[in-house]
């Protein structure tokens, strides 16, 4: 079972849309697939594929609700349509956890998690299990500066990333089809050596399916083949130092 | 024996003080509680800081903090050198906190600290420069 990670540093940007659109696009290539809604104090992922109730298991283990051969689970699923979650960060963190380990899968190949924006109690509890993530971003500046924070952070836990996934890219003039920039930015992750998996347009059709139907998943698992481990920074300051106190002594 | 985290602080420390006297306008007393830091070698041994101002120095026993950093030497280490901000040391969870009171950190003290080790980087660069100089 490979965990894949959809993270980004900032809200809005369409991590649910392509966690969805990533495991439908998986279970629809024949692959067992599990996604776990990770944005525990703000759920979208019954928004996506059904507001369905939980079963327990005689061994008190959830059992996930079903949705086009994609096993899923979501504290949206327990808590009630719009009541809040006002849980103490570290219940937040336990329930993540819980939500994963606690649930009878059964055999997967791979299990999809939607993560919350930014550094949430959930992100620190989970980020460092993932075997890999997929970053989603817009080309706008102000989410640029937050996801080179979870480009850092995946450097530091030493998480393979798959590629980045740019959302929102630019729209379709009603009138004559001409693409139309909507942030007039357009940054990648290539400095790093980080692929873009897909450049996603903003589109009413997405809006309203909630998915990508054509999410690239081949890209994504070929990507998943040869992914990218950022290295960790030289300590050459710290040897310096090292050097000097040894002179002193 | 003296252990070798004790060797280390008391060498920064000796290169610290070596520019005390030109520098004293500096130091500005810090008043109520503080937090200390706490530096373990790789033998277990610990010693625990505190800093008056931006000056670093063993605490006593008197010293009551609001909470303690508690780091190894290496991550001691990796700060001094500017390997690493003690900020992005909090924010990676690579020291912890004792004994906090609130059950946070205590940003404030975090800051004191950040800049204090920035300090003392600057002197032990300073003292490296009057080395080479001989």
């Amino acid at each position: 079972m490979k965990k894949i990670g959809v993270v980004s540093g900032k809200g809005g940007v369409g991590k649910t849309t392509v966690s969805a659109s990533l495991a439908l696009g998986l279970a629809r290539r024949g692959y067992r697939v599990g996604l776990v809604d990770l944005d525990l104090t703000g759920s979208n992922i019954p928004d996506v594929l059904g507001r369905r109730e939980l079963g327990v298991s005689d061994n008190d283990m959830l059992i996930p609700s079903e949705h086009d051969n994609i096993k899923y689970v979501s504290l949206g699923q327990i808590i009630g349509d719009g009541d809040p979650v006002l849980w103490d960060p570290k219940d937040v963190r336990s329930a993540a956890r819980q939500l994963f380990e606690r649930t009878l899968w059964g055999e997967l190949d791979y299990v999809v998690f939607d993560f919350p924006p930014g550094f949430e109690a959930e992100t620190l509890e989970m980020l460092p299990l993932m075997d890999y993530v997929l970053i989603v971003t817009v080309p706008s500046a102000l989410s640029r500066s937050k996801v080179e924070r979870m480009v850092e952070a995946c450097r530091e836990y030493q998480i393979p990333i798959i590629g980045v996934v740019e959302n929102m890219v630019y729209m379709r003039c009603p009138s004559c089809g001409a693409p139309i920039k909507v942030f007039n930015e357009d940054h990648g992750f290539e400095e790093h050596g980080i692929p873009t998996i897909a450049r996603i347009p903003l589109d009413p059709t997405i809006a309203s399916r909630k998915v990508i139907e054509d999410f690239p998943v081949d890209k994504v698992l070929e990507a998943m083949k040869r992914p990218i481990i950022l290295q960790r920074k030289p300590g050459v300051k710290r040897k310096l130092l090292e050097l000097l106190l040894r002179v002193i002594a | 024996m003296t252990s070798y985290v004790k060797r280390i602080i008391d060498r920064l420390l000796s290169i610290q003080d070596r520019f005390y006297p030109e520098t004293k306008e500096y130091y500005k007393m810090g008043t109520g509680k503080v937090a200390l830091v706490r530096i373990v070698g790789i033998d277990g041994d610990s010693v625990l800081l505190k800093c008056d101002g931006y000056r670093i120095t063993y605490a006593s026993d008197e010293d009551q903090p609001v909470h303690v950093f508690r780091m190894t030497v290496d991550t001691f280490l990796n700060i001094l050198s500017g390997e690493e901000d003690l900020r992005e040391a909090m924010a990676k969870g690579h020291f912890i906190i004792e004994n906090a009171s609130t059950g946070t950190v205590d940003i404030v003290e975090l800051e004191k600290w950040a800049k204090a080790f920035e300090r003392l980087r600057g002197l032990i660069l300073r003292y490296s420069k009057l080395l080479k100089k001989g």
